[in-house]
This record gives structure tokens, sequence and C-alpha cells, in this order.
């Protein structure tokens, strides 16, 4: 009866270890997951944000080029003028190079 | 309810309090570390996208500030070529020129000029072509008007006109052909020539 007794009293606590045992291993579980989350978190925000200054690089990249564009063209268009306006006075220009070097 | 089945409820009641103080430590735990992590993962976005937003702009005035300078090349290129261009048809006249009947009087005063330089008695190299003009009498004049005496060399040069003068005793010389004239003179005349042009 005693030894029956103190079996159902052995069992019962076994019982109560295993339980919490059992507790530890998914409360460390628990935070195990916690912490991979947290780094896929801090991953995907890092991934997030790159893909947005890529796309603002990208943007930015664009528009410089189309100002850039604008500028060449127009100082194409300056250098042509330039060219044009001095034709017609080369000969002049030319008169007086020869002057400056047969002036003795 | 025998004293047994007491006693194993007790231990299974006691288990459970610390079971679940076990579950709420981790919970509260694992809550914490996403809590920070989403802190984190804020922070780190936005400094990630300012540092993108500075870099696209850097990367924008970097192409602007190019295209700036590519487009004053431009302007500067175009001047150069017109400017080349008035020499070029300077070179031309002045080639007209040594073929023509002012060049005799311009040829003696190059050579005077250079004599004057030398300040000695000379030897004068010129173009195959000049022979015409440096005849002997043209040479004794020139020797009377420098006070000098002069020798015209066998060698020639390959120029548009003018000469090299060189002292007799080959310590000094002048090259005073139209070309090394104009090189000389280019510093001087290409902001004269650059505001006829532009200006």
């Amino acid at each position: 009866m005693v030894t029956e007794a103190l079996g159902e009293i052995k069992k019962a606590e076994e019982g109560a270890r295993k339980s919490i045992e059992k507790a530890r291993a998914d409360a460390e579980k628990t935070v195990a997951d916690a912490e991979v989350k947290a780094a896929e978190i801090l991953k995907k925000a890092e991934a997030d944000a790159k893909k947005k200054a890529e796309g603002l690089l990208d943007g930015a990249t664009k528009e410089g080029e189309a100002e850039a564009e604008k500028i060449i063209s127009e100082s194409k268009k300056n250098a042509d003028e330039i060219k044009s306006k001095a034709k017609g006075k080369i000969e002049s220009a030319a008169e007086a190079i020869v002057k400056g070097v047969l002036e003795v | 309810m025998g004293d047994i089945d007491k006693i194993t409820k007790k231990i299974a009641d006691g288990s459970k309090g610390e079971i679940d103080a076990v579950k709420k430590e981790a919970k509260g735990g694992a809550k914490e570390i996403t809590a920070e992590a989403e802190k984190k993962a804020g922070a780190l976005k936005a400094e990630i996208i300012e540092r993108g937003k500075r870099d696209a702009e850097r990367e924008k005035q970097r192409i602007v500030a190019n295209a700036k300078l590519q487009a004053r090349k431009l302007g500067l290129d175009a001047k150069e070529a017109v400017i080349k261009e008035a020499f070029s048809a300077a070179e031309a006249k002045l080639r007209k020129i040594s073929s023509g009947s002012e060049y005799p009087s311009i040829l003696s005063a190059l050579i005077k000029e250079a004599q004057a330089v030398v300040s000695s008695d000379i030897e004068i190299i010129a173009k195959k072509d000049d022979s015409k003009v440096l005849t002997s009498d043209y040479i004794k004049k020139l020797s009377a008007d420098t006070k000098s005496k002069i020798e015209l060399s066998s060698d020639t040069i390959d120029t548009i006109g003018g000469a090299i003068v060189k002292a007799k005793d080959g310590k000094t010389e002048v090259n005073n052909t139209i070309e090394m004239r104009m090189e000389r003179m280019k510093g001087d005349i290409r902001p004269k020539v650059a505001q006829a042009l532009f200006a």
C-alpha cells in the first residue's frame, strides 16, 4: 500500500518535471524563433531600403542625363552660332594677323 | 479525494505555475526582441534611404557638372576652330604676298631687323625661290643699309618667306622666317584675333 502510494507520487513528480522541461524547451524555441524573425525583419528592411535607394539613384541619374542632354544640345547650338557669326570676320582677322606678322 | 490524490494534485499544480511563468517570460522576451528589431529596422531603413537620397543628388550634380564642362569645351573648341581658320587664312595670304611685288621690301625689312639683333656681319639662309630676290645688287644695298658684310648661304630652307640670319662667327642666329614670326607672335596676336572674331 505504501509502496503503491510512493510510486504514485514519484510518477506525479516525474510528470511535473517533464512538463516543466518541455515548457522550458518551448520557451527557448519561442525566443529563438523571435530572434530569427528579428533578423528577417532587419534583412527585409535593408533590402527594401536599398531597393528604394536604387530607385532614387536611377531617377536622379535620368534627371541628370536629361538636364545634361539639354545643356549639351544648347551648347552645340551656341558653338554653331559662334562659328557662323565669326565666319564673316575671318578675312579681317587674317588681315590683322598678316599685318602683325609683317610689322617690323 | 484520497491523500495520495491530494499530493499528486499539489505536485501538478506546482509545476503548472512554473510552466506558466516560463511561458510568460518567453512570450515577453520574444515580444521585446521583435519590437527591438522593428525599431532597428526603421532606423536602418531611414539611414539607407537618406544616404541613397544624398548619393542620388550627388550623382545628378556630377552628371550636370560634367555636361557643363563638356559644354564649355564645345564653346572653346568652336572658338579655337575659328581662330585656327583665321591663322590658316593668314598663312594663305602670306604665301601669296611672298610671291608678290611687295615681297622684296618685306624680306629686306625682315633681314635688317634680324641683323640689328645679331649686330655683326651675317649670312642669310632663305628659301630656294628667294635667290631671284636676293641678287648681288639687293645684297649690296642691304650691306650698305646695315653697314655690315652680308653673304647669301648656299643652304636653303623650306619656308613661306623671310630668312634665318646667322652671325658670321656662328655665335648668334635669328630665325626671322614668316612661320617663326607667326609662332612668336601667336601669344600677342591671339587675344586680338579672338576679340576681332567674337566681340
